[in-house]
């Protein structure tokens, strides 16, 4: 396997460019994709290389283009929708909620809504509270729908392509940090499968359970914890749904201390869930701590960077977290 | 007046720290010289400690399942009596540190004890487990957490003390092998019954036996080093079933034929029986005395361990005819006499439990 390093939006690209070339089915649509190359670039010369009938620049209505990607798939196309932020969906949800996750189940099995919905997510480039959401939990809620997000280029390679082969509706939620980090990935159309948790560290004194940007964060806080002693494990949760549990409650048995980061605010968020899975089950007998989450506040994400930062995790609130948990109550 | 430190006693040769069972006393409370304030627990058994000293507990350092080194405080006495070097050491007096290393976590912390004191016990699933599988109660339980919060750590692994004590028990018997021994049989009659109460019936055997190693000096010595040393004080291990196991407490025979001996014998092992055996009742044994009556053994015999010279087994009684009989075997260190000393000391020791037996009667 070849040792080639590229970005998170290069393989978004690579991904999407290589199930155009081995499935006439599979388009793109949505808005500045075309010519512009997309709002983060991720589109980039997709436009070029296979036309505006495949890669099509939309109107800026959200609901129109997500209402055109579930026709499409329902007469069997596999369309992908770029939507600009995640936090237009809000724009889009009667059709992501109503039509395409119900659709299957309404028509007794019969018709499938094989879309592929991708939108950038998540704070840290001072766009303000309208651009800056971390939306999971919202699709994550709502059965029929799968959520992924990819916190490395290798994983939006391959979870891309595991939610073009999926049947059924996928929500991509791509982080705006990561488009331009770097990473391994491998050239040909590999998947990476949905409804499995990856397990990014190992570590015997806590584990961090993480999504998106965290993972990242978590892993270079577990790299300072470690140069002081303290071993982290760290999970990247990679699809929220389906929720793959046993790496987490493997890694408490093991160290008996959970700490779960994300970036979307605490209330209601989605390690609540996590949480919850791990005080269901047998897992909670090794917890010798409360579960410990760190996440962004309950505010709107402000607008001037210095106070864009304090309101997420940063990598000093994950290590000081973890030097907490370690410390006890 | 004087703050005066009660500590973790040393009870034994070995003993270099100990695990606090039971503090008795709060701060605040009046304490008497002699009075039993606290029950700690060694690797063998649990034992009372006493005050030295009378006064006011002003100060308690430490709570039940705190491990500490021998001499550490247990809680701090306001004495009344003169303090005669009071102003000769400038430094502070010795008061005890406490458990916490932060002391504004351990502030922090009175609060939610005393909010739950009496209605619940906050402990984390996991202990609560680990306690219920143990049969722990989980209000005995002292959190060594700053929240007061029960973990797994601080519920006692199971058998962990009864592991500690088969041990201990191994290192002693172990010794046996340094002391080439030999054991005799007899059945003796008696006219009337020993006494039911296992405590009284020890009482009964003990001044039997004391009174036959009296008679045979040739018995009632020791070969240490090159030596034989007779025996000033004769010291009976008794043999005793504690919720922990098997405990040995440690009778001086010295006035063994007063009726306050008897009183006290009872005392030390009935509290031996709920595994408190006093300090004062550690000592090394001359000689050992086992009745296994109450579990229906007819016949033992047990090791001889320095610095003992001789040991007693008795079996179950059984009624035979108008009369009773007891299966007895002695164990006596074959370098301080032969087996025809020992048939001697059975034929004394028949004759002395009979006298015994008439003078209760």
């Amino acid at each position: 396997m070849s040792e080639r390093i590229i970005t998170y939006a290069e393989a978004i690209r690579e991904a999407i460019g290589q199930a155009m070339e081995a499935d006439e089915s599979v388009f793109m649509l949505g808005e500045d994709i075309g010519v512009y190359g997309g709002a983060f670039g991720v589109s980039g010369d997709l436009y070029h290389r296979f036309g505006e009938e495949r890669v099509r620049d939309t109107p800026i209505s959200e609901l129109g283009i997500v209402g055109a990607a579930v026709g499409a798939a329902l007469v069997g196309m596999k369309p992908i929708v770029e939507i600009q932020f995640s936090d237009f969906t809000a724009q889009a949800m009667d059709q992501i909620v109503n039509q395409a996750a119900k659709i299957h189940f309404m028509l007794g099995g019969e018709l499938s809504v094989p879309m592929v919905l991708r939108a950038p997510s998540g704070s840290g480039t001072g766009a303000a509270a309208q651009h800056s959401q971390s939306l999971e939990s919202w699709f994550a809620h709502v059965p029929g729908l799968k959520v992924v997000l990819p916190s490395s280029p290798a994983d939006a390679k391959g979870l891309l392509l595991a939610a073009l082969d999926d049947p059924n509706p996928v929500i991509v939620l791509e982080h705006k940090l990561l488009y331009k980090t770097s990473g391994h990935v491998p050239e040909e159309m590999y998947r990476t499968p949905i409804g499995v948790s990856n397990t990014v560290r190992e570590g015997s004194d806590l584990t961090i359970v993480a999504t998106g940007v965290m993972v990242s964060r978590s892993l270079e806080a577990a790299a300072q914890l470690a140069s002081q002693g303290i071993e982290a494990a760290v999970i990247d949760v990679r699809t929220l749904s389906p929720l793959d549990m046993d790496p987490i409650n493997a890694s408490v048995a093991k160290t008996g201390r959970l700490m779960l980061v994300q970036e979307a605010p605490k209330h209601v968020g989605f390690m609540a869930e996590v949480a919850a899975r791990v005080a269901e089950g047998p897992a909670i007998y090794s917890l010798t701590e409360p579960v410990t989450r760190l996440c962004g506040m309950d505010v709107p994400i402000p607008y001037a960077p210095q106070l864009e930062k304090a309101v997420v995790p940063q990598l000093d609130d994950i290590v000081e977290g973890a030097k907490s948990l370690m410390r006890g109550v | 007046m004087a703050q005066t430190p009660v500590v973790m006693p040393k009870m034994s040769m070995t003993m270099t720290e100990g695990e606090v069972v039971e503090i008795l006393v709060k701060v605040g409370d009046r304490v008497e010289k002699g009075q039993v304030v606290a029950v700690v627990g060694t690797d063998k058994t649990d034992m009372e400690v006493e005050s030295d000293h009378e006064g006011e507990v002003t100060e308690v350092s430490v709570g039940p399942g705190d491990v500490i080194d021998v001499g550490a405080p247990l809680f701090v006495l306001e004495t009344v009596g003169e303090d005669l070097l009071a102003g000769m050491f400038d430094q502070a007096p010795e008061v005890p540190e406490t458990v916490n290393e932060e002391p504004t976590p351990a502030e922090e912390a009175v609060a939610p004890k005393s909010e739950v004191a009496g209605s619940q016990v906050l402990a984390m699933p996991g202990a609560r487990k680990l306690a219920a599988e143990a049969g722990i109660d989980l209000s005995q339980v002292s959190p060594a957490s700053a929240a007061g919060i029960i973990k797994q750590s601080d519920i006692p692994a199971p058998g962990s003390r009864a592991a500690k004590a088969r041990e201990h028990i191994a290192k002693v018997v172990n010794t046996s092998s340094q002391i080439p021994q030999f054991s005799l049989s007899t059945t003796i009659g008696l006219g009337s019954p020993l006494a039911e109460d296992a405590n009284s019936r020890f009482v009964q055997l003990a001044r039997a036996w004391v009174r036959t190693l009296r008679a045979l000096p040739k018995l009632n010595q020791h070969f240490v080093g090159e030596e034989f040393v007779s025996i000033e004080e004769i010291r009976i291990a008794a043999l005793v079933k504690s919720p922990l196991g098997f405990v040995s407490p440690t009778l001086s025979a010295s006035n063994i034929d007063a009726g306050e001996w008897e009183e006290n014998a009872e005392a030390v092992l009935r509290a031996a029986r709920e595994n408190r055996i006093p300090a004062g009742n550690l000592q090394p044994a001359t000689t050992s005395i086992t009745d296994l009556g109450e579990f229906g053994i007819r016949q033992a015999n047990t090791l001889l361990f320095h610095p003992q010279s001789s040991g007693f087994n008795v079996g179950a009684i059984r009624a035979i005819g108008s009369g009773y009989e007891i299966d007895c075997t002695i164990v006596i260190d074959h370098r301080i006499a032969d087996p025809g000393d020992g048939a001697e000391a059975l034929t004394q020791f028949a004759a002395e439990l009979q006298r015994e037996l008439d003078v209760n009667s």
